[in-house]
């Protein structure tokens, strides 16, 4: 349950858009575990997030290393543990052993430069 | 009864210095084949491979020290630390030393940092660079037990080591396990060892007694090639080192550390760029020809004695696609 902590109705600052490179993602430890929970993508200046957790097998994160959770020329999400690739855009499975399945998103709102989760999301982030 | 009761005659100086170090007692290869392992005269080193050395060492002050002796005497002992260090006295020994001080007062010097240490006080010395250095005008008095370390135990003490050897075991997706094993059996001679109903055996060759170096997973043909590949390192120590190491670097755990059952080796998979996983492990069961293969169903309680962070599934499989 990543989002326990937020109190209703408030945006939660997750990070400046700035801090991501582009494109480039970063792992969010929403739940103060030290490990992520959710990762934040930026390319060609969009912003998506989504669960950490890839959909093939339930309890993996994706990336292999810190933050390392684009494919090497940047253009697709990919999961380290059995090489399933998602679109960036709607975290679809286009490619691997999860083909039929999407990555959960996390609603997100882009302002002031920074990159804020919904409260709206309570209810759904989690997986 | 007491053997001796009176000086030590092992006594030794460094060329050049007025310290005096006496060898009370020593065990391994440095100890004289004699009823008393340290006679006068014979000379040791700064540790005895396979054992022990009881050293007591007068450390003159600073001052008093020819520092370009010192130098050629640590070089003869091949223990001088490279690099140019900040005291005459820094060295680096293959052993663990406890360091206690009996009579005076020295200061302890690390890479990083130094301690005053007095009468009474202990440092234990785990194999880094390390120098004794006398700031006063009276001699200091230590005892040192100066134990030798295998080459696994320096490296783990040293925070280096885990040196992974070649790749040692390997495990594919395959589409089809009955026509891979028997490729692997009947063709290549592999030996079947212990298996997992449903998934696979853990081959070996036959010139090789670890407990496998192959294994298979039958997985549907999105699920191809390798699983993981492993390398074996020096012992548990030495694994749970490498990982901690490799996780504060930031690379991402995909299972363990633990152990598993077939095997009975230590693990520890790290996720890679590849969309593979990669395994240290250490302390593989060696088998011979008598072995009796054994079988479990697939499942984390069997693959897994025990596990310091647990997973539910720890790897794919499935039937093959129709037409795989």
């Amino acid at each position: 349950m990543p989002n326990e902590a937020i109190p209703a109705g408030q945006a939660k600052l997750l990070c400046r858009i700035d801090d991501i490179s582009e494109p480039g993602a970063l792992g969010i430890d929403l739940a103060g575990q030290g490990e992520p929970t959710i990762f934040v993508v930026r390319r060609d200046g969009a912003v998506f997030a989504y669960q950490d957790i890839c959909p093939h097998y339930g309890r993996t994160r994706l990336a292999w290393k810190r933050n390392a959770y684009l494919t090497g020329d940047g253009s697709r999400i990919m999961c380290s543990a059995h090489g399933a690739l998602f679109r960036i855009e709607d975290g679809a499975c286009v490619s691997g052993p999860c083909l039929d399945q999407r990555l959960t998103a996390v609603p997100i709102e882009v302002r002031d430069q920074g990159v804020w989760l919904l409260p709206a999301t309570m209810g759904t982030a989690t997986a | 009864m007491f053997v001796s009761d009176g000086l030590a005659p092992n006594r030794s100086s460094p060329e050049g210095s007025q310290l005096v170090a006496h060898v009370v007692w020593a065990t391994g290869d440095a100890a004289a084949p004699s009823s008393d392992p340290a006679p006068a005269g014979r000379s040791f080193g700064f540790h005895s491979e396979g054992g022990s050395i009881l050293r007591i060492v007068d450390f003159p002050p600073d001052s008093s020290y020819d520092t370009a002796q010192l130098t050629k005497f640590l070089d003869a002992n091949k223990v001088r630390a490279t690099g140019k260090p900040r005291h005459f006295w820094f060295h680096k020994t293959d052993s663990l030393d406890y360091a206690i001080v009996l009579e005076g007062e020295i200061y302890a010097l690390l890479d990083e940092g130094e301690v005053l240490m007095r009468p009474g006080d202990v440092l234990i010395q785990r194999a880094t660079n390390h120098s004794w250095s006398n700031r006063s005008d009276k001699s200091c008095r230590m005892a040192f037990v100066l134990l030798a370390l295998s080459p696994g135990e320096l490296d783990a003490m040293r925070g280096e080591g885990a040196e992974a050897g070649v790749s040692q075991a390997v495990v594919y997706f395959v589409p089809d396990l009955e026509k891979m094993e028997r490729f692997y059996v009947d063709r290549l001679k592999f030996v079947k060892v212990d298996r997992f109903r449903n998934m696979g055996p853990f081959l070996r060759p036959r010139s090789n007694d670890d407990h496998h170096v192959l294994f298979m997973i039958q997985t549907p043909d999105y699920m191809q090639g390798l699983e993981h590949f492993a390398f074996h390192v020096q012992g548990p120590t030495a694994l749970m080192l490498a990982g901690s190491r490799f996780q504060k670097k930031g690379y991402e755990t995909f299972w363990g550390p633990g152990r598993h059952k077939f095997g009975s080796n230590w693990f520890w998979y790290f996720k890679s760029p590849m969309g593979v996983a990669i395994e240290y492990d250490a302390d593989m069961d060696k088998l011979d020809d008598d072995w009796v293969a054994r079988e479990l169903p697939a499942g984390p309680e069997h693959a897994q004695i025990f596990l310091l962070k647990n997973i539910e599934k720890w790897a794919p499989g499935g039937p093959p696609q129709p037409g795989a």
